[in-house]
């Protein structure tokens, strides 16, 4: 069955036959992270371009006897560059949220670190070193270990044996998605909310906070504040956007409360503005 | 979709060898699949083309230089891998291994909130030296952009705006233009300090909060820690900062038990709670 190839996938098709010529066809499969049939699907659309001079854009033979592939990299290919700054710009902000460890043979710490200093030259990055605490979460990928973390909208920490999957990034800042050892699941941790990573946490009692979901409706002194939502509706000049519980939709109107004042409902409306005023008279003693 | 990979590499392919000024008609002509359509269908597959590659890092846009004879699309967004490549003191190849390696275990492609797609090309303009302009909360800014730097999972550029370094949410950068010329000026700073405002505040300020709490939401803004103290879970912070939104956020944040601060400073935090 051929999963959806998109124009990504082949960008990185074509990056990686470039590192070199003859390929087992496991290897290749397991480095694209592809099937066969995908590779076959690859193939076909990439035979069927050629370049302006009518020379063609992929050449190959595959030996699926001795189970090989042979790609005759034409100029074309080896000119064209897939890999674009701003996936660079993604990775190297993705491994520098958090100390990254991958359990892979073919990879060291070091590696990583020197890829990330190439990057951080090549572009115009300045660091945060000497103006903040770095902070030292170390993450073991495909390792098990016991996190301790505040969930959005909560304030206490809970603790989670998991074994860490992939890093990734949503709405909501960067992102570790990691199977929950206990509940057979897989989750994402906000990275930023992880206090502490290892074995030898001390662990204490899991508390649940189940609340429904909740309706708000707010307006809006600044339209950024709508990129952080994934939904929302206009409703005449308001806005009216669901929350997974009323703890995470107080939070957010906290964060971002010089951008959006809530209207209705009134559980959270309260809760918001005494925050506020809580803040307003530590200031004005 | 196969058909619009297949334009989108033959597009590709074409930029590579003629990487500057190309025509719509050029394009036309030598894109086979562009060749027998009408001018509207191919004015909507090249659009969305267009859009498909600037998903992935490429910018194919068209100047139109009043100084110059030529015009047409170019295409750009692979400078930083092609300076790489130029590198001798890197090993290419493995930095390439590298990349992949990693890339199977960091997912680049999810939604994010960070309006980074116009990294490239403000890192270009950073490396030779021009000026950009851009829309920046309901304003027209000039300035010279200078480096980026990431923090509280937003990235900033760091720009000279009126012979002052200001920083700029990437969130919140819209309409980027930048200039022709190259080599407008010979400045090079070594760090880039946040300043939301036109005068710089430098404020301490002595907190006591919880320090899960701390933790969690620190990265909240730039500051600098003068003092820690820690008696069971409470801390006693004295911090230094320039960053008056960010403190104020962070004060919302983690509503601390007491808070100590210079009478000046105070006018400053409460004109930001009321807008």
């Amino acid at each position: 069955m051929v999963k959806k190839i998109n124009l990504k996938k082949v960008g990185n098709f074509i990056s990686i036959i470039k590192l070199k010529q003859i390929w087992t066809i496991d290897e290749l499969l397991k480095k694209v992270d592809i099937n066969y049939d995908e590779l076959l699907y690859l193939l076909t659309i990439l035979s069927d371009i050629y370049s302006k001079n009518g020379e063609y854009f992929l050449d190959f033979d595959i030996d699926a006897e001795n189970n090989k592939i042979l790609f005759n990299n034409t100029s074309v290919i080896n000119d064209m560059e897939t890999v674009t700054d701003l996936e660079l710009f993604k990775v190297y902000t993705l491994i520098n949220i958090i100390n990254l460890d991958l359990n892979v043979d073919t990879l060291t710490k070091n590696d990583i670190n020197s890829f990330s200093k190439i990057l951080k030259d090549a572009f115009k990055i300045y660091d945060l070193e000497n103006e903040n605490e770095i902070d030292s979460k170390n993450i073991n990928l495909n390792t098990v270990t016991t996190i301790e973390y505040i969930k959005l909208g909560n304030d206490k920490p809970e603790f989670y044996d998991v074994e860490p999957l992939l890093i990734t990034s949503n709405l909501e800042g960067s992102v570790l998605e990691a199977l929950d050892i206990n509940d057979s699941k897989i989750k994402t941790f906000l990275i930023n909310r992880i206090i502490s990573i290892g074995d030898d946490i001390n662990q204490k009692s899991k508390q649940k906070y189940n609340q429904n979901d909740i309706d708000v409706i707010f307006d809006v002194k600044d339209d950024s504040v709508l990129l952080k939502l994934n939904k929302y509706k206009k409703k005449e000049k308001l806005y009216e956007a669901k929350f997974r519980n009323k703890n995470i939709a107080i939070e957010f109107f906290i964060e971002n409360f010089t951008s959006a004042n809530v209207i209705s409902p009134d559980t959270v409306k309260v809760d918001v503005m005494n925050r506020v005023e809580s803040i307003r008279a530590l200031l004005t003693k | 979709m196969k058909n619009v990979i297949k334009r989108c590499v033959s597009l590709l392919t074409l930029f590579n060898d003629k990487s500057t000024q190309i025509s719509t008609e050029y394009i036309r002509d030598n894109i086979s699949s562009y060749r027998d359509l009408s001018d509207s269908a191919f004015k909507r597959s090249f659009e969305r083309d267009k859009v498909l590659l600037r998903e992935m890092g490429y910018s194919l846009d068209y100047v139109n230089d009043k100084w110059s004879i030529d015009e047409g699309y170019n295409l750009s967004g692979t400078s930083i891998i092609n300076s790489i490549k130029k590198n001798k003191n890197i090993e290419f190849n493995q930095f390439l291994n590298t990349y992949h390696i990693i890339k199977k275990y960091i997912d680049s492609n999810s939604e994010n909130t960070n309006n980074i797609n116009n990294v490239s090309k403000l890192n270009d303009a950073i490396i030779e030296k021009k000026r950009v302009s851009f829309k920046y909360q309901n304003k027209i800014r000039k300035v010279y952009p200078m480096g980026i730097k990431f923090f509280n999972n937003n990235w900033y550029l760091g720009a000279e705006d009126n012979k002052k370094l200001k920083t700029y949410n990437l969130n919140k950068i819209n309409d980027l233009k930048i200039g022709n010329k190259s080599d407008l000026h010979d400045k090079e700073y070594k760090e880039i300090k946040f300043s939301w405002e036109n005068k710089d505040h430098l404020i301490t300020i002595k907190l006591n909060l919880n320090k899960e709490i701390y933790l969690i939401n620190k990265n909240i803004f730039n500051h600098s820690v003068n003092i820690k103290k820690q008696k069971n879970n409470l801390l006693n912070l004295e911090i230094n900062t320039y960053d008056i939104n960010g403190l104020l956020k962070f004060l919302l944040m983690t509503n601390p038990k007491t808070i100590t601060l210079r009478k000046k400073y105070k006018p400053l935090l409460l004109e930001v709670l009321d807008g």
